[in-house]
């Protein structure tokens, strides 16, 4: 079942009036089912991050059009885009983004309090999500008093408690060290299992190994899909990066 | 490394650092200037000559600001400070050495300090000058006040900035060099620790301020109260500055842990904000409010000088003409009266002659004897300058005159007033003589202004006979102990005759006064007389009050301009720091309506928090303030409530305006 349709997206960066701009997305198509793990993966200056700052409505297409659920996403009016934001979307940031003058609760609880959720049940939430990410212990903590790691595993906390449709994550391993990442990336895998879609950009093959389906962008358009299937984990990452091989190889052959 | 490197990275630093170093600069230079302005009125003529208490007053009105100058440029300097850490960090770790590091902070300061204090000396003359013209203008008096420019306040301006800027370097230089590089780094992250030992603070604060209440609640008369101000006023604002530190710490952490309040989206954002720079805005807020009631009172007490003007003209005058005899101590009662009528038939005879028609005559003699009653005997007090205890007697012929009444004393029965309320003694002993006691409620009108000064009674005895003994009596007692070093005072008769004219204009009395005058100097009466004219004292009167009010307004404007600059640095330098922080709530799903709603939830402490406890505090500094300007000849309560309650209310609404004009620019800082 189609979840999440991305629709012919085009992007243009203007910057004068009358320049020319620059082409950041062509023409993307692809769809998300529910309860997927898609990884996009890509170079830096491929679009991946101008795609998810379109799909998480930070910003707008040129042209195209994302469905979420069924509803396009610039039928959203200014006025409600925080509110959704806030409730259909989940954001892992790759700088945490955690608030300093904030415990890690607090941190976490943000996005209810904002939705003016009752007391009883943020901490109803709080408990278990906190358990499975394994914070707990840190709930009165702040921020600079934690790794790396516990910032980013409080910040996934953020992103799930509003019980999001999709979770968007944006190289969430990129500022942690490789413990620390694989530790996150079985937190996603766990996540994924329970039925949450997540949609991750990333550049580590290693990362994109724990999704279920890898999408290739490049030059602005998507030009490969990998399924994982019933593979195991590390054939499914060898066929990741020997996918990212020969496009590194094509690329050179086509500037040639 | 050389001196020129050092000079042109701490040139780049402040141009790269404008955004921190505008707001601290213009923030800096205005309080210079602010200080310049109150250093440069100490020297000017009106405050020299006018009233012996202006210099004293104006004096530590300076040292008010020079110790708020000092805590302000501290303040900002914080904020300066929090934001630059990561970058000192970052050279520590670059490979500067801490003593080049300090190198470039103490640069830094040295030009920034150096163009705030030059500015600030500019903007004040310019200021100065430019207010003063305006107030001339607008006020329109008869002898316009001029802003004198001189050299001590500049030399003094920048002596005390120049101590106020290295201060801060050396507290600067001291933080970088005992922190660790990493700790830098992570500084402008850290949230603010609860200040330690806050209990202790929190009593001392508490004590600090009743203390200084106190002071202001039980002040006796007006000498003390122009000697404990000071006192006070220290007090209340060191009172002021611990509680509001500790208190607003304790007041968050409570709202913090109610959670039902706390998990809602204008407080979570507004009390975490608060929280986590709590001490910089406790003094934040503490400075706000000391410039508020300083406004207040500056602005209150004058606008009541002025609009009691003819208030205090009727009591220091109860007639259009006043003449007064002092008489020397041996003369007696009898001869007094005879030299007044004679006197007095002078006046009437000239008058008549000259087609004045006199009016409402009256008069009464009396003696007053300093001292007080003590165990019911009468203590004379020993001579100095201090007006303590003063007892007035008056015969009792005379008290009906001028009271209307038609009061009845056997022999050795008297009639007392006293503002002590617990006074119950049955007998009084005057000099040799036992007296009944009949207690008297009213004072007759025209004493009313004298029963305001000092504490002050009056006893009506039956005869000018018996008044006549205790003179003696007391007056043999002085010359028996005149050989001490403090001998008692010696009493002499006064009399005091009052004369209004029918149907004069202002300046027909003007023109009588000059006539009365001229004859009065050619009188021969053996008693030292002295002609007053009510009209000659209004128009004094009114250029004394005038300048007063003129001060008064000026004061307030400075003060006005601090509590602006406190709340615009808050506002842009909060916002700064804000900014990322709103964001990043943006992002996960803050709308700009909520981000407004936390905004204006602040409301409650910075607006209406400030703004109670200056009433507060002028609440309290009423008895003294009241007591001060009993020394200027105002003693009315309802003058006094009046303009207090008015500009309490006028200073809230443009406190106000400035809250919300500069709340503006917080919310285009952080959007």
């Amino acid at each position: 079942m189609t979840f999440m349709q991305v629709a012919n997206v085009k992007k243009v960066y203007t910057q004068r009036l009358g320049t020319k701009g620059t082409e950041a997305l062509k023409d993307v198509n692809f769809s998300v089912d529910k309860g997927e793990f898609v990884a996009i993966m890509g170079e830096s200056g491929s679009g991946k991050t101008t795609l998810l700052n379109i799909l998480s409505t930070l910003d707008h297409a040129t042209e195209g059009e994302v469905y979420l659920d069924g509803t396009p996403l610039s039928s959203i009016k200014d006025r409600s885009i925080s509110r959704f934001r806030r409730e259909q979307l989940g954001f892992v940031f790759q700088d945490f983004n955690l608030l300093d003058n904030f415990s890690l609760k607090d941190n976490i609880l943000l996005p209810l309090v904002l939705a003016r959720t009752n007391i009883t049940e943020m901490e109803k939430r709080l408990t278990p999500l906190s358990e499975t990410l394994g914070i707990a212990h840190l709930l009165d903590h702040y921020p600079y008093e934690v790794s790396g790691g516990q910032k980013q595993r409080a910040a996934v906390a953020r992103a799930l408690i509003t019980k999001p449709k999709i979770l968007l994550a944006d190289e969430p391993t990129g500022a942690l060290d490789s413990k620390s990442s694989q530790n996150l990336l079985e937190q996603f895998e766990a996540i994924h299992q329970s039925g949450q879609t997540i949609l991750m950009v990333t550049h580590s093959a290693q990362a994109a190994s724990y999704s279920s389906r890898v999408l290739f962008i490049r030059d602005g358009r998507v030009y490969h899909e990998i399924y994982r299937g019933d593979q195991t984990k590390s054939a499914y990452l060898e066929k990741i990066t020997q996918a990212l091989l020969v496009t590194s190889n094509r690329g050179e052959s086509d500037e040639s | 490394m050389n001196l020129s490197f050092i000079s042109k990275l701490a040139w780049r630093n402040i141009r790269s650092n404008r955004q921190l170093y505008i707001p601290y600069v213009v923030s800096a230079a205005l309080t210079v200037a602010m200080f310049m302005m109150m250093a440069s009125l100490l020297d000017n003529q009106f405050i020299q000559e006018r009233a012996a208490t202006l210099p004293v007053l104006f004096g530590l009105g300076t040292i008010v600001i020079g110790i708020f100058s000092l805590i302000f440029i501290f303040y900002i300097n914080s904020f300066l400070m929090k934001r630059r850490k990561k970058e000192l960090g970052l050279y520590n770790i670059l490979g500067l050495e801490k003593k080049h590091v300090n190198a470039i902070l103490g640069t830094e300061t040295f030009l920034a300090g150096g163009s705030s204090i030059l500015m600030g000396i500019l903007i004040g003359t310019l200021f100065g000058e430019l207010s003063f013209l305006f107030l001339n203008y607008l006020l329109n008096f008869p002898e316009p006040l001029e802003y004198v420019h001189n050299w001590t306040a500049v030399f003094m301006t920048i002596g005390l900035f120049a101590g106020i800027f290295i201060l801060t370097t050396v507290y600067n230089m001291v933080q970088v060099t005992f922190a660790n590089p990493i700790k830098l780094l992570k500084g402008s992250k850290e949230g603010e620790k609860e200040p330690k030992g806050s209990w202790l603070l929190f009593i001392l604060g508490l004590a600090s301020l009743f203390a200084g209440y106190f002071i202001s609640l039980t002040i006796q008369d007006p000498i003390t109260a122009l000697s404990q101000f000071f006192i006070a006023v220290l007090l209340v604002i060191i009172g002021t500055y611990l509680l509001f530190t500790v208190g607003s710490t304790v007041v968050l952490k409570a709202l913090k842990k109610n959670k039902s309040f706390y998990y809602r989206p204008g407080p979570f954002i507004s009390v975490s904000g608060m929280l986590y720079r709590m001490k910089q805005h406790a003094v934040g807020l503490a400075n706000i409010t000391i410039l508020s009631v300083m406004v207040i009172i500056a602005v209150s007490s004058t606008v009541t000088l002025f609009v009691g003007s003819e208030q205090t003209l009727d009591n220091r005058f109860p007639a259009e003409n006043n003449i007064s005899f002092a008489t020397p101590p041996e003369m007696t009662g009898a001869e007094l009266k005879a030299e007044t009528e004679i006197d007095f038939d002078e006046v009437t005879a000239y008058s008549e002659e000259n087609g004045w028609n006199i009016e409402n005559s009256r008069s009464f003699q009396y003696i007053n004897f300093f001292g007080e009653f003590r165990n019911q005997t009468f203590i004379p007090k020993k001579t100095s300058f201090k007006l303590e205890g003063m007892v007035m007697m008056i015969p009792l012929e005379e008290f009906n005159k001028i009271n209307n009444s038609r009061y009845q004393l056997k022999a050795n029965e008297l009639l007392y007033y006293t503002q002590n309320t617990d006074f119950s003694d049955q007998t009084l002993t005057i000099g040799e003589e036992d007296y009944q006691v009949n207690p008297l409620e009213d004072v007759p009108e025209m004493l009313e202004a004298r029963i305001q000064l000092v504490d002050f009674s009056i006893v009506v005895l039956p005869t000018m006979q018996d008044i006549e003994q205790a003179r003696i009596y007391y007056n043999q007692l002085a010359e028996e102990n005149s050989s001490e070093e403090e001998g008692y005072a010696v009493n002499a008769w006064s009399a005091d005759y009052y004369w209004d004219l029918a149907d004069t204009t202002p300046e027909e009395n003007l023109q009588y006064a000059a006539e009365m005058s001229d004859l009065n100097e050619t009188s021969e009466a053996e008693a030292y007389t002295l002609y007053q004219s009510k009209e000659v004292s209004r128009q004094e009167w009114y250029s004394l009050n005038g300048g007063f009010l003129f001060l008064g307004i000026f004061l307030g404007g400075l003060f006005t301009l601090g509590a602006l600059l406190i709340t615009y640095f808050k506002q842009i330098s909060e916002g700064f720091d804000d900014r990322d922080r709103i964001q990043i709530m943006q992002k996960v799903g803050l709308d700009r309506e909520t981000t407004r709603k936390a905004t204006h939830s602040q409301i409650v402490w910075m607006f209406t928090l400030p703004i109670l406890t200056a009433g507060l505090h002028t609440a309290f500094a009423y008895p003294i303030i009241h007591k001060m300007l009993i020394l200027f000849g105002t003693t009315s309560h309802q003058t006094l409530i009046i303009c207090t309650v008015g500009v309490v209310a006028a200073f809230a609404l443009i406190y106000y305006i400035i809250y919300r004009v500069t709340s503006r620019v917080y919310l285009n800082i952080v959007e």
